[in-house]
This record gives C-alpha cells, structure tokens and sequence, in this order.
C-alpha cells in the first residue's frame, strides 16, 4: 500500500536505528507495515543504499538548523548535551513545524522540562533557555496577536497539545 | 536592461529570499523575474484551527516583495502541498496559495516530484523534513492527476512540477522519472521544472544517467530551470544552494536547454544565509552567464541534437 510504503520511508529516514533494525531483520517491515512483497523487497534494499545514511543525515540538518538559528546560546552553552537531547527530543515530537519558531520555542519547553526532572546541566543553561525562550515569545506574540496558540496556562499549544493518535 | 527581453526568449530570474531586494538593488536590470515560495509570506499557526484563524499574513514582507515585483514577472514555487504523499490536497493552504497568486498575478506555479508529508502521521501536518523520492507507478500517477486537476482549477495557470535530489533510488519502478514526467505532461499537461542541479546530485549519488535523462525527458515538456550549487554535508554532495552553479551543470545547460522550445524562465536558487560567500558580484556574473544561456534559446528553435 502506498500510504504505508511512504510512512515506512519517513520513518526509516527519521531513524538510523531503525535503519539498522531493518538491515538485521526485513521482516521488521511486515510487522509494522502493510505493505506488497514488491515494497518490502524495496525498503529492504533502500536501508542498505549508502544514500540512506545521506537521508538520515539531511533529515538531522533539516531539524537542528532552526534550532541553531533561533537558539544560538543555548545550542552553544549545552555542549555535548546538545546530540543526546536532541535525539531524545526528536523522537518524542517526530512532527516538524515549517515555522521554526514553534520548534524552537517547543525545544525550549522541553529543556526546561528535563531540568525541572532533575535533569543536571551546567548552570548557565537555565538562565540561557529563560532569555532566548523569552526572545521567542515576543515574537510569537507578533504572529500572534490573537493568542490563538496559547493554552488556557499562556502555554503554547504546540508544546502542550498531545500527539494526535 | 539586458537585451533578451524579448518574448522569444525565456526570462531570468532569481528564487526570492530576503536578501533579493538588495540584489535587486545592486543588478537589478540583470533580474526578470521572481520565483516566489508562497509559505515563507505567512504562518502556518495550526491546520485544525476554526475558520480563519489558521495563517498569519507578514504582511510588511508581502509589501516589499510586491515593490520588487514591479515590472517583473512573478510565478509561484510552493513547498507545502506535498502532491505526491498519498494524503488528502490541503484545501485550505491551497486557498491560501490562490488567493496569494491572484494577488501577485503569478504568471505560472509549480511544486515538487518530492513527498514532504508523510501519511498516518500522528498529527495532519506531520512532516518528512527533507523532499523523499516518489514511486513512479499507477498509483503515484492516479493520485498526482487528481490532485493536479483540483489545482489548475483554482490556480487558473500553468502548472509545474520539479524533479528532486534523489539520495537512494526505489528500485523496481513501472517507470523511469523521465517517463513518469513525459506522461504528466501529456495526460494532466503538467509541465516541468527541470531543476539541474538536483539532476546533478541525484546523478553524484550514482541514482541516474543524467545525459540520458535528459535526452528521455520530452524537451516540449519543460518549462522552468533552476540552476544551483552546493557543498558536502558529512561526505555527502547535497542541493545546499550555497555556491554558484558546478562546470558540468552548465554544460548540461548548453547542450540541452536551447531545445525546450517552451521554455519560460531560467532561474537561479542560493540561500540567503549564503549571500557573503557567494557576493553580489556573483551572484550577478551569474545572471549574465543565464542571460547568455536565454539568448541560445527561442520558442522556436531551428537547433536539433547532435
């Protein structure tokens, strides 16, 4: 079925784990995917196509950029925290947004969560998250004028709204 | 001006970034036309929002790009409809994107042979992050036609699509890119933006016979080019839109380009965030090496290939 091939192709490319799930065990795509013997056979040998390590690379450019423009000192300031968290951070919200401001102030959202958790970074990373947080939200405010995207908490809905099943 | 200003000849232009208007300034006679991406001249706030409350005009960016617009042809180049991902047509951002080409007076649009949505997401807009390749079978074209029909009637003008960077082949196609092209043109008459630089990466990754792709494509089908650079990202050759456009992608230009007898614009894509290394004194001997190119080709060529 071609909705479950596309779906199947994003998510490959979203996921070098699942990548290398993939390679080990084809028949990974059958029991996630409805798929034809034709796009399993195609999916098999996608994941061992060197240009698939190339996917999963721009796929990782595409998400960080926006962040590393909208969020110069934090991304500078969290230092070798940035990979791990980013990871972690992008498997929970697999959704992007083509306006980066939401991802990045959503990023934000979600560093503060893991420092309210016990989360332990280096002392300048609250006060660094606080400002380019606050930064963000004035010009979100700008765009939205309305408060259409903010919670009944000033929260924004982006950051709050569950995945939709 | 430059000379070619004819209607014999296509017009050459520049892909609109924020930094345009200061190119415009510098070499603007050397600037014919403008590629507009609808989806940077407004916010996407939410697509389950209530009537009217989805998108947020900028509209002091809209201001500026319509006194860049003055005398110049402009055209749409959307990236948000994502055709081929076998999900429902976006009506309202469709809306959005006719309302903005009555506005503008887009004189043609186009989109992307590259899926940027993904189905069974777990919100509608769920995204791929980078253009992925298409299947090129009945099931792809089925979903492609209808979708285009809903498109030319509420654009009203020629429709586009353009050809990707291809990364990993799908292998065991029903049909060649080329052909899958040809019969768009054909059954839907969907044109095409042969975008040569992504021809050049998809061929860099091994994933095509990029002379023969071109002698496949009917050359009555395209309609836009786009020429580029770019760098390497983790060893790997990407559509960065960072340099100015390699030796073999013009080389391709002149061999083949003067045959598209329906040829409209000749357009150069860079990212602003590249406007120093490139210079606009690059970025202009650019546009006159275009220029050059134009003057080769006419809506009725007497040239055939060699």
């Amino acid at each position: 079925m071609l909705d479950h091939f596309q779906k199947a192709f994003a998510d490959l490319t979203a996921s070098p784990g699942l990548v290398m799930q993939v390679r080990e065990n084809p028949d990974l795509l059958r029991d996630r995917y409805e798929l034809s013997e034709r796009e399993v056979r195609r999916l098999a040998a996608m994941v061992n196509d060197p240009g698939m390590e190339c996917n999963c690379v721009l796929y990782r450019a595409s998400r960080i950029t926006p962040i590393a423009v909208h969020l110069p000192r934090l991304t500078k300031v969290l230092a070798k925290d940035l990979g791990p968290l980013l990871s972690e951070y992008w498997t929970r919200y697999t959704h992007t947004n083509i306006n980066f401001l939401f991802d990045s102030y959503r990023f934000c959202e979600f560093v503060k969560e893991k420092i309210d958790g016990g989360f332990i970074f280096s002392d300048a990373v609250l006060p660094i998250v606080e400002f380019e947080m606050a930064e963000l939200f004035e010009q979100l405010e700008v765009i939205d004028p309305d408060n259409y995207m903010r919670g009944p908490d000033g929260r924004h809905k982006i950051c709050t709204a569950p995945e939709q099943g | 001006m430059i000379e070619n200003s004819s209607d014999n000849y296509p017009v050459v232009g520049l892909l609109y970034n924020p930094s345009v208007p200061y190119i415009l300034c510098e070499a603007g006679d050397l600037v014919q036309y403008l590629a507009v991406i609808p989806e940077r001249f407004r916010f996407d706030l939410d697509v389950n929002a209530a009537p009217g409350k989805r998108f947020r005009r900028l509209e002091e960016e809209i201001d500026l790009l319509k006194r860049c617009a003055e005398g110049r042809i402009v055209a749409g180049h959307g990236i948000g409809l994502s055709l081929p991902s076998a999900v429902p047509l976006d009506r309202d951002l469709l809306d959005q994107n006719a309302s903005f080409a009555a506005e503008l007076g887009f004189s043609w649009y186009s989109e992307h042979l590259s899926m940027f949505l993904m189905p069974h997401g777990k919100v509608p807009n769920e995204q791929a992050a980078i253009g992925l390749p298409v299947v090129y079978d009945e099931e792809s074209f089925e979903l492609l036609r209808d979708k285009l029909r809903v498109l030319k009637d509420a654009l009203g003008c020629q429709l586009m699509l353009e050809n990707g960077s291809i990364y990993t082949a799908i292998p065991e196609m029903e049909m060649t890119e080329p052909e899958f092209f040809n019969r768009l043109y054909r059954e839907v008459d969907c044109g095409v933006l042969l975008d040569l630089h992504n021809l050049y990466v998809t061929s860099r990754h091994g994933n095509v016979d990029p002379e023969r792709y071109l002698r496949d494509l009917d050359p009555d089908a395209v309609i836009e080019i786009h020429l580029a650079g770019g760098d390497k990202l983790s060893g790997y050759y990407t559509d960065s839109h960072s340099r100015l456009t390699p030796a073999e992608v013009w080389s391709w230009a002149h061999e083949f380009v003067p045959h598209f007898k329906n040829l409209r614009a000749i357009t150069f894509e860079f990212h602003e965030s590249f406007l120093e290394r490139l210079g606009v004194s690059g970025i202009a001997g650019e546009l006159e090496r275009m220029h050059k190119l134009a003057e080769c080709c006419s809506k009725t060529p007497e040239v055939s290939y060699a």
